[in-house]
């Protein structure tokens, strides 16, 4: 027995899904009430029928080549949901899973989700758990000299983006080019290439430059050629997203981002309010929004399809996201297990004895339908 | 009465409330190597033990006051190994039957109690378009109502009591002779 993929070609497009759930319960209905007590034994399997249009009699063939094969051998199939290939929802990226969850179990937890291909976790900066006034996963950064450093966070919202608060940093510089400012490092799961970094910020008192550096680091953390500036320019009006696009070179698998605060004057306060820190492959540096499945998402987990329940999930800005699953999880999971998004396939076996492949004169075969059921790996 | 544990009867009671709480048999057979089932589309894990997740029927566990049900077992007998099962020495071995109330949130099981306890009794399987390995098994009460034979024999002294020889008799040769006194004996 093998696991084959569903074919590509023309013969196997078109189709129509019809999605279904075969629930494993027994139960009972009060006669007197009419109410249900319904017990389950945590077997739930998603069932669809695929039905392929009518074709031609090459086209036909591979059908009857494909399927009668799949009935005679016994193997199973590979099967994206068609009908809804990516999630509806935000989440993009190289989610894992968080923590282990048993068989049986109604929810997960996932890491490292961000929105819309935004690598850049935490760049809402809403969660601070140690109250050091910097953002979780962020550290501080300077040279030069400078008085009244300060970090915190504020909720007035000029550049607020998303979420409750902005990334305040106050500062007095006391020498020309000095700097101040954040970093942190992020991975870049697809390498080198061109990324767009945004940023929204709004500013007070004495008038500095506002500059995003990246350093491109190889995967042992050393630094892959020069610093890249994505953008520096002076404090802009309050509200403007500055965006900037860096060219990380070959070897480059992560990069440490660093915002900075940059003193052109000096003697005076200083200070900068940002949020909505965005990195993304490609040119796009608008804020992507935070990561977010929809009731009826479809990931895949180990090769498993599991189906996100009616309330749907939002991340926090450290990238954990608690899915509720719409059947028990087929299997176990295990923490770091990797979260496939993008046309996750579930293993699917014929939920019938006998195919229906009806061929009429002329060369012309019938429209099929193909009855499956979901299979645990 | 069958008492569960508190988080055991929480689920208990939002199943009465209305709330679908998954409920599954969990089935022990002691064989040489012994079987855990859970009866459901998961493994779980109680007792210490991971039950595997097996397609096993267990039909009606019915009790009657005087009549102690029967059960019978049908795994799927479509592997060689799952066959052997049903010709191998299984008589005898030990069947408890569980349900255990799992946690709808983590697939934990929170408590299980015994249903139904006793004895393999006969295996067998058919082949065919529905193929299935059977087996019967004998009520814990039914066994323990048996009539037991004993014969009173030095071998079955040694079976039960190795090493007493209470009834290592010969009645021809060991017993001693029993003189009845003569007539004079009465007319005294």
């Amino acid at each position: 027995m093998a696991t084959l993929d569903w074919p590509t070609t023309r013969a196997f497009q078109g189709a129509r899904v019809q999605l279904g759930v075969d629930v494993t319960e027994y139960g009972f209905q009060g006669f007197y009430t009419g109410n249900r007590t319904r017990f389950s034994t945590l077997a739930d399997r998603l069932t669809c029928v695929v039905t392929l249009p009518p074709c031609l009699a090459a086209d036909a063939g591979l059908r009857e080549g494909f399927l009668l094969g799949l009935r005679s051998a016994g193997d199973y199939v590979r099967l994206p949901m068609m009908h809804r290939r990516v999630p509806v929802g935000s989440m993009r990226g190289s989610p894992t899973v968080s923590a282990s969850a048993a068989a049986g179990a109604r929810s997960l937890v996932l890491a490292g989700v961000t929105g819309g291909g935004n690598l850049a976790l935490g760049g809402s900066f809403e969660l601070d758990t140690n109250a050091d006034g910097i953002a979780n996963g962020w550290t501080a950064l300077s040279s030069g000299s400078f008085t009244g450093l300060t970090y915190g966070r504020t909720t007035s919202g000029g550049a607020l983006v998303h979420g409750t608060y902005e990334q305040a940093i106050d500062v007095v510089f006391t020498a020309a080019g000095s700097f101040v400012g954040l970093e942190r490092v992020y991975q870049l799961p697809d390498g080198a290439g061109t990324y767009t970094i945004g940023l929204t910020v709004r500013s007070g008192g004495d008038t500095q430059t506002v500059r995003v550096r990246v350093e491109p680091r190889d995967s042992g953390g050393t630094i892959v050629g020069s610093t890249l500036t994505a953008f520096s320019t002076p404090f802009p009006a309050d509200g403007t997203r500055l965006t900037g696009q860096v060219v990380m070179p070959a070897t480059t698998t992560q990069c440490t981002v660093r915002i900075e605060m940059f003193s052109t004057n000096t003697g005076l306060n200083s200070a900068l309010r940002f949020d909505g820190l965005s990195l993304i492959r490609g040119i796009s540096g608008a804020w992507p929004g935070i990561g977010t499945l929809a009731a009826g998402d479809f990931i895949g987990i180990g090769g498993n399809l599991i189906m996100v329940g009616g309330a749907g999930a939002t991340a926090t800005d450290d990238g954990l996201m608690t899915v509720p699953a719409a059947m028990p999880l087929p299997a176990a999971l295990s923490a770091g297990a990797a979260v496939t998004w993008n046309q996750p396939t579930g293993v699917w076996e014929l939920d019938t004895d006998a195919l229906d492949l009806v061929n009429t004169p002329g060369g012309v075969q019938e429209g099929l339908a193909i009855p499956l059921r979901q299979v645990v790996l | 009465m069958k008492s569960l544990n508190t988080a055991g009867q929480l689920l208990l009671d939002r199943a009465v409330a209305g709330d679908k709480i998954p409920l599954v048999p969990l089935l022990y057979i002691a064989l040489a190597v012994p079987q855990r089932y859970a009866l459901g589309g998961v493994p779980l894990v109680w007792g210490g033990f991971t039950w595997a997740a097996r397609d096993v029927i267990v039909n009606e566990v019915a009790d009657a006051v005087d009549q102690p049900a029967g059960l019978r077992i049908s795994l799927p007998g479509v592997t060689d190994a799952e066959r052997a099962l049903a010709l191998t020495d299984v008589e005898g071995a030990r069947v408890e039957l569980y349900h255990a109330l799992v946690d709808p949130a983590t697939g934990a099981v929170a408590d299980a109690v015994l249903r139904w306890a006793g004895e393999l009794d006969m295996p067998g399987f058919q082949a065919g378009r529905e193929a299935v390995v059977q087996f019967t098994a004998t009520h814990r009460a039914v066994i323990a109502m048996r009539d037991r034979v004993s014969r009173y024999t030095n071998d079955e002294q040694q079976r039960l009591y190795p090493g007493d020889t209470s009834l290592d008799v010969d009645p021809g040769t060991d017993a001693g002779s029993v003189v009845w006194p003569n007539a004079a004996y009465f007319r005294q």
